[in-house]
C-alpha cells in the first residue's frame, strides 16, 4: 500500500471532461475514491468519473459536503438495517426533489462511486413514489407498458381471489 | 459532451431496481408486480423481497386456524403458463397489513369485499345488512390497525363511539368505521 497522503484537496473528472477541485474528506464518502486514493498516495492528476456528466457528479458533490461529517457505516453493517424505513430526512428530501431522470443519474452514480447513504437515500425516494399507488398509476410515473395478454390479467385475477365462490 | 441517457426505471441493473423494491411494503410490491410482465417476474423471482417486506402475511401469527386457510387458498393459486415463475407468486392472500390509510383504500378497490358490501359503509341502512352476504374467505382492512382479516369472522359492521356533548355528559352515536374486534375491544 502506498504511504498514506495529507493531500488536501483532490480533482475529479466528469465524462464530459469537466475537473472540479473538491476537499479530499468529501471526495472520501465514495468508497471507490477511498480505495483508490489509499492504494496510489498522493494523486495530482484528475480521477476520471467516467460514469458521471458534469450536472450529476456536482450534485454527488453537493450531497457529499452536506453528508461530511455524518458517521461512516461499517464496512459489514447489516444490509437489513438500513432497509427498513423509508423516512427521509429533509433536506435529503429536498435533495432529491428533482425530475425522474435526474433521480435515476444520482442512483447510478452513487451505486458506481460507492456511496452506500446517498443510495440509500436515492433508493427510497423512488420507493416513496411509489407507495400507495395503483398499477396503473405506477404505469403512468413510470412510462411502463401494460405488456399483459389478457390470460395473463385473468391469472393474476384469480391468484387473488378470496373465494371461488366469489 | 456524451449524449442524453432518457433514463428510466428499466435503464437501472436490476440488482438497483431489486434495492428499491426491498425498500416498498409488501402491498406496494403486489401493486408493483402486477404493472408489466419483466416487473411481475423481478419479484416474483426473488421471494426474499417480499417475504422481509412490511405487511407480508406470516406463517408464524398467532391464528393459526385462519393462517392455515390463507396458506391453502396462496398454495392453490400455484402459478400456471403464461406467467410461470417457478413458485406461487406474491397475492393479496398473503397481505397482512397495510402502511396508510391510501393503501387501504387501494386495497379495498382491488380486493376488499366489493362494491355492494363497500357502499354499505357510513350509510344509514347499514344496520340491516347481515354478513351471510358475505364469502367465507372475503377478507377486509381494519379502519384503526390496518391490518387484513377475515370479514365475517373479525369485523363489525360499526362501533359505537362515546362523544360528549355541551354539558359534558358522554353520549353515544354511532361511527361508521370498519373496525376488526380487537380494535373495538380495546376501543372499549
Amino acid at each position: 500500500m502506498a504511504t498514506p497522503s495529507t493531500q488536501a484537496t483532490v480533482k475529479l473528472q466528469s465524462n464530459d471532461n469537466v475537473v472540479i477541485e473538491v476537499e479530499r474528506a468529501i471526495a472520501e464518502r465514495s468508497v471507490l475514491i477511498k480505495n483508490m486514493l489509499e492504494d496510489c498516495g498522493e494523486v495530482t492528476d484528475a480521477i476520471p468519473i467516467s460514469n458521471v456528466n458534469e450536472s450529476i457528479l456536482r450534485k454527488v458533490i453537493e450531497w457529499c459536503e452536506h453528508h461530511k461529517n455524518d458517521p461512516v457505516a461499517a464496512e459489514n453493517e447489516n444490509d437489513d438495517s438500513r432497509k427498513k424505513t423509508t423516512d427521509i430526512d429533509e433536506w435529503d428530501q429536498k435533495f432529491m426533489n428533482v425530475d425522474q431522470e435526474m433521480l435515476f443519474e444520482i442512483i447510478l452514480a452513487a451505486n458506481f462511486l460507492d456511496i452506500k447513504p446517498l443510495l440509500d437515500t436515492g433508493c427510497k425516494t423512488v420507493a416513496n413514489m411509489i407507495k400507495g399507488k395503483s398499477p396503473e398509476e405506477i404505469r403512468k410515473l413510470f412510462n411502463i407498458q401494460n405488456d399483459f395478454t389478457p390470460e395473463e390479467e385473468e391469472q393474476i385475477r384469480r391468484e387473488n381471489e378470496w373465494a371461488e365462490d366469489r | 459532451m456524451p449524449p442524453p441517457r432518457n433514463l428510466s426505471i428499466f435503464s437501472l441493473p436490476p440488482e438497483l431496481r431489486l434495492d428499491i423494491f426491498s425498500q416498498c411494503t409488501a402491498f406496494t410490491l403486489l401493486q408493483l408486480s402486477h404493472t408489466c410482465r419483466s416487473i411481475y417476474y423481478e419479484i416474483n423471482t426473488h421471494p426474499s423481497i417480499y417475504k422481509t417486506s412490511f405487511g407480508y402475511f406470516n406463517s408464524s401469527d398467532e391464528d393459526r386456524e385462519f393462517k392455515s386457510i390463507v396458506l391453502d387458498l396462496a398454495r392453490r393459486t400455484s402459478p400456471v403458463s403464461p406467467l410461470d415463475c417457478g413458485r406461487a407468486p406474491l397475492c393479496a392472500l398473503l397481505i397482512s397489513d397495510l402502511s396508510s390509510d391510501r393503501e387501504k383504500d387501494q386495497f379495498l378497490e382491488r380486493f376488499g369485499p366489493g362494491e355492494e358490501i363497500l357502499r354499505l359503509r357510513g350509510v344509514d341502512n347499514l344496520p340491516e345488512w347481515t354478513f351471510d352476504m358475505v364469502p367465507y374467505n372475503t377478507m377486509s382492512c381494519c379502519d384503526t390497525c390496518l391490518r387484513i382479516k377475515p370479514l365475517k369472522s373479525d369485523f363489525l359492521q360499526y362501533y359505537l363511539e362515546l362523544e360528549e356533548d355541551e354539558n359534558g355528559q358522554r353520549t353515544k352515536s354511532v361511527c361508521y368505521h370498519w373496525n376488526c374486534v380487537g380494535c373495538v375491544a380495546e376501543d372499549w
